[in-house]
């Protein structure tokens, strides 16, 4: 186990580190200067110069990427935004709970979609036509889900609100940066449900090819499981389907759909750019989009880096919780 | 640019209207406001707009954005002001002025009464140390106040600034939206904290206006209460919020949906024809000119093949099925809110250019501004096709023009954009554009016969004769296809609830006074 | 690096080994046609563009025309005909996804070949250098390639390959292994096959089913990650019909136009969804579940 955790520590630092060699390479292409970027586009180019200084962008490749590794791994410091004019290690944390709340709903949506699903074409007979739900659902792309979510479900029917994280302008904003908790916690719950119905359309769309793909392999890794030994024992004691798989099945299936669960952070992470931008939810994903609109590849690199810990992270613990979950399964 | 105001003076008024948007689906919250009113409580005070971008910086002297100008301007007043709806300059925190004959000295006469949010009375010292702050080079508008030579304050109601040389457009400058803002001491002083309080005035305000800055949560959105302590008119607003919503396509459904109360700039021209009942539109002239600037280094080298392509560029083709009637070809290099030709610009015809040979070419726009751009280039494209050139286009990142002059022959053949110039002053726009080394002279085009006629004009006191010297300079580049000049486009407002009174100006671009409003 | 092997796990659906499968199975009706569909959209996306009605890009009409029997999708923002721009799209959005399986499949194929068949120190390196790639936030970092290369379509291919080849690294690896332990080529190589022979006459052969079912399985994936692309403007310039792009742009039409902006995407779900069906086709059809 420790052994296990080490190596998982190793591999983070070493993938961070190639992860920042390979945008810090990347950086150099670009066809805008962020000393101008940083200074907007009226100023004479005496104050650009200045501003080039300043960002150490006169220096040495080498040099360069030396600060940013001295900055990034000794500091925290991610370097500073050209949009925001801020340290993009503040901008992500000021941007990452209302994405964390998100992708919480989320991974939740997609954990009952997927047990749904799954067991759903497992027991009921007449539930065949599911398949053909799990490849639809496979199939769509996420900004289709979300435009028709927008459009039915706020715009005609208006079941849902669709944009944003509540219809209210003076949300408490802290102290989690939940909405939902602060609310809560604010003793507001009219507020937190306002927080939940704005944080539905988002948390479906985003949920959805998550809970199918997690569905499929539950669904398939169940089947496997039904044709074991012990499971037709437990048929044999006389125990319903649903039992044998509550009490038997569920468990020894669970590794393959927790591996994709742990795969499908890492699309969630992608699909987050979309789900924010059509929702208009303030998060990491808009934060990033909007840097992608501005050339400010320091915040852009930021996100990537924090993410990209962030789902090694996930991956680690999805395999702790294999682990937990089917003894068989060793580190 | 989205602005959320909600009144919460009264506790009950916030109870009702959390319960209407708890009970309904939140997407109608914002009618159920209005509803709420109807039914005899506080009338709706409150003013919900957008933003499409975050402020990155709240502080005057380093913002040098547009899209969050009318917030700044709520909060922070300069000497001088364009009047409402013009280019005329008026007295701000100055009531009055003078200028010496020989245009170095211009004395201030600070208006009385003048507060700032904190309560303190604002006199010439504060004047003088904001002027101090700006030029400092720290800030990244300085140059607005680079030809000043010294300041005095001989009274607490004089301010007096002397040049090196001559600025006939200083007072213009002054009233740009980006010109030098007063701060208070609270800002200045206080929170100084061996930055010049840059950090602190990067989110938090101390300014003279009807607004004070109550909240700024960076990436959500921003708060502003009314200025208890405003010394003008009290604005009949008693809060404005605005919040982050970056596609344009969000902020149209939420203003169709009455969770905004406006939609400031960038709804789409194509749909304003046909907009839902109780939305209604608000047009304004501004000082951003739709205009093609031409690169002259890789593929249009030839004046023949510029000609050529200002053929396939005439507005004429194309002006109505890109903005319908919100825009009016352009009449010369200049914004019509600026400067009026002598003589109307000559465009050339496409059979007198039929046979010279024009590779395919790309037009570039920057990301920011796609909304519209994207529509006139595809538009171009076609007209462009029609006279036997065959063009794409594509969205630059907003910071890459100002780096085409490094590798021309890898930069796009024709930029579009609607740029702001800094103020209504003629030379604001030929020294930002034209001219040789022009800080937006993206392509590097220089015309010394041009540069000349504008280096006199700048030093040209008389302002008649000023103008001529502009005119006839752009008219020596139009003609000779560098820069190309397409449409005066309005700004749109689009807004539900009977607003009325947006103070708009062409000086400052994309957003409505907030002191002004009402309903 | 040194990662576990629990670090890495396969990056798609997971693709059985079919080593132990005979080739004899039933071959469903509907599995025909659900490959036969995709050969259509194959010669749709190749051809597509000579049958549309009119030029992708030139105005043919007024603009935000409903759909209607003169234009069966519609005409867009400036009077474009979206049916032809539509036909135009699949081919951007299907050639490219194309190409990237390929490339996916060839690179990853020869270095999976490598790391299976000589094992040793050659393995290792191959294999952490896949597991490298395999746990990277692979969609993020291409956006960020993209962003910095500067958008366009063959830039997107570029990023999206870099980071597609890793998987078929590893189905591969784990097929040569599993192909080199049977008896048979035990047995040819006990009776002093050279390693060259080893690999062309059985274990290469061996490890191509399992390869097709995969590349089929992705190319729903390709696409869908084309589209993100697109959609986020990182594809090809205006007017260039792409699906994603079309979508994107006009999003602010949604209440007006609602076929500008769900029509191309509606298109982009039908084309991964033949995909997908087709998929699942192929690997009952080579797998005889």
């Amino acid at each position: 186990m420790k052994r296990f955790l080490l190596l998982r520590l190793a591999g983070l630092v070493g993938v961070l580190v190639v992860m920042t060699a390979v945008v810090f390479v990347l950086r150099q292409l670009l066809p805008a200067d962020p000393a101008r970027a940083a200074v907007g586009p009226n100023a004479p180019e005496s104050v650009v110069a200045a501003k080039r200084v300043e960002l150490g962008l006169d220096q040495p490749l080498y040099l360069q990427f030396g600060r940013y590794l001295d900055h990034l791994f000794l500091h925290g410091d991610l370097g500073q935004s050209s949009r925001t004019s801020r340290p993009v290690g503040g901008d992500i944390i000021g941007a990452l709970p209302a994405s964390l709340e998100l992708v919480v709903a989320a991974v939740l949506v997609a954990i009952v979609i997927g047990l749904v699903l799954a067991l759903g074409e497992l027991l009921l007979p007449w539930a065949k036509p599911i398949r053909w739900i799990l490849l639809a659902g496979a199939s769509a792309p996420i900004f289709l889900t979300g435009l028709l979510g927008l459009l039915l479900l706020w715009f005609k029917w208006h079941l849902l609100p669709g944009g944003g994280r509540s219809g209210l302008a003076d949300a408490p904003t802290g102290p989690t940066g939940f909405l939902t908790v602060d609310s809560l916690l604010a003793g507001r719950p009219l507020l937190a449900w306002d927080a939940v119905q704005h944080l539905a359309l988002p948390a479906l769309t985003l949920g959805l090819p998550m809970g199918v793909a997690v569905g499929r392999a539950l669904w398939s890794s169940l089947l496997g499981t039904m044709r074991q030994d012990y499971v037709r024992t437990a048929r044999s004691k006389g125990l319903t389907e649903g039992q044998v798989v509550r009490r038997h099945a569920l468990r020894n299936s669970a590794a393959a759909p927790l591996s994709m669960a742990g795969l499908q952070i890492g699309l969630i992470l992608a699909n987050l750019l979309i789900v924010e931008r059509i929702f208009a939810w303030p998060g990491i994903g808009l934060y990033t989009v909007q840097s992608l609109g501005t050339d400010d590849l320091t915040a852009v690199l930021g996100v990537a880096l924090v993410t990209g810990a962030a789902y090694i992270v996930i991956n680690a613990l999805v395999d702790l919780a294999q682990a937990v979950a089917d003894p068989r399964v060793s580190l | 640019m989205t602005k959320r105001l909600l009144g919460r003076s009264l506790l009950a008024a916030v109870l009702i209207t959390e319960l209407v948007a708890g009970c309904t689906a939140g997407g109608t919250s914002g009618t159920q406001t209005g509803t709420t009113n109807s039914t005899g409580a506080a009338p709706d005070t409150s003013l919900k707009t957008a933003l499409q971008t975050d402020i990155a910086t709240f502080d005057p002297d380093n913002n040098f954005e547009v899209a969050g100008l009318g917030a700044i301007l709520a909060v922070y007043q300069g000497l001088v002001a364009y009047g409402p709806g013009t280019t005329k300059i008026q007295g701000l925190l100055a009531k009055s002025w003078t200028v010496s004959p020989d245009g170095l000295t211009y004395t201030f006469t600070l208006r009385d009464g003048v507060k700032f949010g904190s309560g303190k009375s604002m006199t010439s010292a504060d004047v003088k140390a904001s002027f101090e702050r700006r030029m400092s080079s720290k800030f990244v508008l300085n140059y607005f106040l680079a030809g000043v030579a010294s300041m005095q304050t001989p009274a607490p109601n004089l301010f007096v600034v002397k040049l090196k040389s001559p600025e006939p457009g200083l007072l213009d400058s002054f009233c740009s939206p980006w010109g030098p803002k007063i701060v208070g001491p609270d800002g200045l002083g206080t929170h100084k904290a061996g930055d010049q309080s840059a950090a602190w005035l990067t989110d938090h305000a101390d300014g003279t206006g009807p607004f004070l800055l109550s909240s700024f949560v960076r990436g959500q959105g921003y708060k502003f209460d009314r200025n208890p302590n405003y010394w003008g008119e009290k604005p009949a607003m008693s809060s404005v919020s605005a919040k982050i919503v970056p596609d344009i396509g969000q902020q149209v459904l939420q203003v169709q949906n009455g969770d905004l109360d406006l939609v400031q700039h960038g709804y789409p021209f194509t749909q304003l024809a046909s907009l839902p009942a109780g939305l209604q539109v608000e047009a304004y002239d501004d000082l951003g000119l739709e205009m093609a600037f031409i690169n002259p280094t890789r593929n249009l080298k030839s004046a023949a093949q510029r000609t050529k392509v200002k053929a396939g560029l005439n507005p004429a083709g194309w002006i109505n099925d890109a903005f319908g009637k919100y825009a009016t070809p352009a009449k010369s290099l200049y914004p019509s809110a600026m400067l009026t030709p002598a003589k109307p610009y000559q465009w050339p015809t496409a059979s007198s250019v039929a046979d010279v040979a024009v590779p395919p070419l790309e037009i570039g726009y920057a990301a920011g501004e796609a909304g519209v751009q994207q529509r006139v280039a595809d538009l171009l494209i076609s007209q462009l096709g029609s006279v036997g050139i065959k063009a794409t286009a594509r969205s630059l990142s907003d910071a890459e023009p100002s780096n085409f002059a490094k590798n021309l022959n890898k930069a796009p053949d024709i930029f579009l954009a609607q740029n702001n110039p800094d103020s209504a002053d003629p030379g604001s726009q030929a020294g930002l554009f034209y001219t040789t080394g022009g800080g937006l002279n993206i392509f590097g085009y220089s015309n010394p016969a041009a540069d000349k006629l504008f280096a006199t004009a700048n030093a040209t006191v008389d302002i008649g004769k000023r103008n001529a010297l502009y005119d006839q300079g752009a008219q020596l580049i139009f003609d000779d296809g560098g820069f190309v000049p397409l449409a005066d486009v309005k700004d749109v407002i689009v807004h539900r609830g009977g607003l009325k009174n947006f103070g708009t100006k062409p000086g400052v671009p994309w957003n409505v006074d907030f002191g002004t409003i009402t309903r | 690096m040194t990662l576990p092997a629990g670090a890495v796990k396969l990056a798609r659906r997971p693709v059985p080994s079919l080593v132990r499968s005979s080739h004899s199975g039933r071959v469903r009706w509907g599995d025909r046609i659900a490959l036969g569909a995709l050969l259509l959209v194959t010669l749709l996306a190749a051809f597509g563009p000579l049958l549309a009605p009119d030029d992708p890009n030139a105005r043919v009409g007024a603009a935000f025309q409903a759909p209607s029997a003169g234009h069966l999708f519609g005409t867009d923002d400036i009077g474009r005909d979206v049916f032809t721009r539509v036909l135009s799209g699949i081919a951007l959005t299907w050639l490219p996804g194309l190409t990237i399986i390929a490339g996916g499949v060839i690179v990853g194929g020869i270095v999976g070949l490598l790391s299976g068949a000589f094992g040793g120190w050659i393995d290792t390196v191959l294999q952490r250098l896949t597991d490298l790639f395999l746990v990277l936030p692979a969609t993020l970092i291409a956006i960020a390639v993209v962003a910095a290369l500067g958008p366009g379509l063959v830039n997107s291919v570029v990023a999206v390959s870099v980071f597609w080849w890793p998987w078929y690294s590893r189905i591969m690896r784990g097929e040569i292994k599993t192909l080199a332990a049977r008896p048979h080529v035990e047995a040819a190589r006990l009776a002093g096959a050279s390693r060259l022979r080893l690999l062309t006459r059985y274990l290469l052969p061996g490890a191509v089913p399992a390869m097709v079912v995969a590349a089929t399985l992705d190319v729903a994936n390709v696409v869908l990650v084309l589209a993100l692309f697109s959609f986020l403007g990182l594809g090809a310039p205006a007017p260039s019909p792409e699906l994603g792009a079309m979508s994107a742009r006009s999003l602010e039409s949604l209440t007006t136009a609602w076929w500008l902006p769900i029509v191309p995407a509606v298109v982009i779900f039908l084309l991964a969804f033949a995909a997908n069906v087709a998929g699942d086709g192929v690997r009952r059809m080579l797998q005889s579940v």
